[in-house]
């Protein structure tokens, strides 16, 4: 068990940075998830640690232990006690299942009994016992994943990577496994880098969520903090299901936001925190839309462009000029196309981005 | 254009088309049913009759170097014959192990590292594959003298193997393209070294593909008659190609010798049992091969 730490690290495949001045810490034991859209670099990181990429700059420790610092020190991925399960899942077509499992433990020469009696654990762990003998292209998809997941888990390792270990399951199988995978690393408590760009398993599984673009981290913080108070714009529209409504207004007589075809007010201590700017952004979560069929005191009015009922709730979209908004409402909210609504908004839970600098203001 | 279609189905076209594929057939059939009704017939003359009795008496003369029944003198002594046999498997094997040996590290390393004038080099390595042996023999030739490798199995290996590697390369490079880079990736971090996730990991998956081009160039050699006609003096180093012809070809004209022709015929299908051994045995890999690329599953 160890932690991790990535210090100012930079990687160029040729003239492509694809990552830029990344710091980053992991906890000993920590479930970290690397969270991005393709192409954030996300998986370039999780080589960089396992050493299959070397650094162009910067440092990276394995608790005290210099790993690699672009230049004199490089510990390779042999030595470096991890294990990493890619996408996909990358078993060694010519062994079957038992020596897939058993591989690393071969490699670092351990007792042959010893070896077989934690292949038969671990795989009882993981329900592929009865899969030992067959070839990995005799195994359907949830069962390739499983049998990877166990030739991580054989050796112990200081830290564990998962480069999308779900991506390629069903969606009924992912959800089942984002649980196993959950219990199985408190169970290990090994330090676990994970890296997914579906929000919805980093949100479930993760202690904390690193959300990278373009190469850089945009922000690191448990669950809640990053639903709760996204530090950006990106943040803000990645996390979450609907993703919230991010809308273009400006400031005007300093307490009063303008959308274009409405106007809000805003309560004196929101407004204070916006002097000295004039474009906005203004974000509020599809939860957080309060909507209503009678007219109520500072309710903008809206007309309903769609209802999508999902059973437990409504998916609203509503529009006011050429302004639109997604509300989530009970299911009991009947709505017609065409109705008129009115709608507020709870200013605890709104966010208010700089338009230039795409950071949170409010 | 539809009547004409039409009249192809009526039973007059049929028959037509019957005897047009019994010609075709026969036009195939004839050399091979021919040799082996020999093979097997103990009194095989130059002409095709039907066997009184079926032996294996040709076969095992082949090998044992006995007279035919009825005592004449013979062309190519048949105590050669065994050995030429041996010369051809001799041939087979050194041109397997040479081609297998220097075509699958520069396969591999032509599947993995990315380097200036890669495509130009690939490119050039086709060009020289795609030459006629022929073409190249008197450098060859003289080059073999130079080295001492006249007259010497080995020589004709090398030169064989020569030839062979080009293509091979492209083909175990096909093989090695679709082993995916992860899983050597995955080897290093279970920490397998290299050089033995090479021997652990890359060539056992590629396995199917090495064995392909092991039998293919296995049948380079056994089957080459250009290389040994000009390399190959002494009728005991003889591989059965440069044998054979010497039965039918170089000897009949000479008074007083006739053509064992069953244990000849013997010999010739002895010698087309390998290649179609092979193909029985990999006709499934052979399948994927496409313009030097495989495929496995």
């Amino acid at each position: 068990m160890v932690s991790i730490l990535l210090e100012g690290v930079t990687k160029r495949f040729g003239k492509v940075v694809a990552v830029d001045e990344l710091t980053l810490r992991v906890e000993d034991g920590e479930f970290m998830i690397l969270l991005g859209p393709s192409g954030c670099g996300k998986t370039t990181t999780l080589r960089l640690v396992s050493g299959l990429e070397r650094v162009t700059k910067g440092r990276i420790y394995f608790g005290d232990e210099l790993v690699d610092d672009g230049r004199a020190v490089f510990v390779p991925p042999q030595r470096r006690n991890v294990s990493m399960v890619f996408q996909s899942y990358a078993l060694f077509p010519h062994m079957n299942v038992f020596d897939n499992i058993a591989f690393p433990a071969y490699v670092r020469k351990l007792p042959k009994d010893e070896i077989r009696k934690r292949v038969h654990e671990i795989a009882e762990l993981l329900r592929i016992r009865d899969l030992l003998d067959r070839k990995p292209n005799e195994l359907s998809g949830g069962q390739q994943q499983r049998v990877a997941l166990a030739r991580a888990l054989m050796i112990e390792p200081d830290v564990l990577l998962l480069d999308e270990p779900l991506a390629n399951l069903d969606a009924k199988l992912r959800v089942y496994m984002r649980a196993e995978l959950k219990r199985l690393q408190r169970e290990f408590k090994c330090t676990t880098i994970y890296v997914t760009h579906d929000q919805v398993e980093a949100m479930s599984m993760a202690d904390r969520i690193a959300v990278m673009n373009k190469g850089r981290i945009q922000q690191v913080g448990t669950p809640d903090e990053l639903y709760n108070k996204p530090a950006s714009l990106f943040v803000a529209g990645f996390i979450g299901s609907p993703p919230m409504n991010l809308i273009d207004c400006t400031l005007t007589n300093s307490d009063t936001l303008d959308f274009g075809p409405f106007k809000l007010r805003l309560p004196p201590e929101l407004a204070s925190a916006l002097q000295g700017r004039q474009e906005f952004i203004f974000g509020v979560r599809p939860q957080d839309v309060k909507v209503s069929r009678r007219e109520v005191q500072g309710g903008i009015q809206f007309r309903v462009y769609v209802s999508e009922p999902l059973g437990d709730r409504v998916v609203l979209t509503l529009v006011n000029g050429d302004v639109m908004i997604k509300a989530l409402t009970d299911p009991d909210f009947k709505a017609e196309m065409g109705e008129r609504v009115w709608v507020s908004f709870d200013f605890r839970k709104v966010h208010i981005f700089d338009k230039r600098s795409e950071n949170v203001v409010v | 254009m539809g009547g004409f279609f039409k009249k192809i189905a009526e039973p007059s076209f049929t028959v037509i088309g019957y005897v047009i594929l019994f010609v075709l057939l026969a036009y195939v059939l004839t050399p091979l049913v021919w040799l082996f009704v020999t093979a097997f017939n103990p009194r095989g003359g130059p002409y095709l009759e039907i066997p009184r009795e079926v032996t294996l008496d040709n076969f095992v003369r082949v090998f044992t170097g006995e007279r035919p029944r009825g005592g004449t003198r013979t062309a190519a002594h048949p105590i050669y014959m065994s050995r030429w046999v041996a010369n051809s498997l001799i041939v087979g094997f050194a041109t397997m192990i040479i081609t297998v040996a220097l075509s699958a590290p520069a396969g591999y390393a032509l599947s993995r590292l990315q380097f200036r004038g890669k495509d130009l080099l690939m490119t050039a390595i086709l060009l020289v594959g795609f030459m006629p042996m022929t073409s190249k023999m008197l450098p060859l030739y003289r080059l073999a003298r130079f080295l001492g490798l006249i007259d010497n199995l080995l020589g004709v290996a090398l030169v064989i193997a020569s030839g062979t590697i080009p293509t091979q390369i492209w083909i175990i490079k096909g093989f090695f393209d679709h082993i995916p880079r992860e899983i050597e990736e995955q080897a290093w971090i279970c920490g397998c070294s290299y050089l033995s996730t090479l021997f652990r990991v890359v060539l056992p998956a590629a396995g199917p593909g090495l064995a392909v081009v092991a039998f293919l160039s296995f049948l380079s050699g056994w089957g080459n008659f250009t290389v040994p006609l000009i390399l190959i003096y002494s009728e005991h180093l003889y591989p059965i190609s440069l044998g054979l012809a010497s039965i039918f070809v170089h000897n009949p004209g000479e008074i007083g010798l006739a053509i064992d022709y069953g244990t000849a015929c013997a010999l010739s299908v002895i010698y087309a049992i390998p290649p179609i051994l092979v193909y029985y045995v990999f006709r499934e890999h052979l399948m994927k091969i496409r313009l030097g690329k495989m495929e496995i599953r």
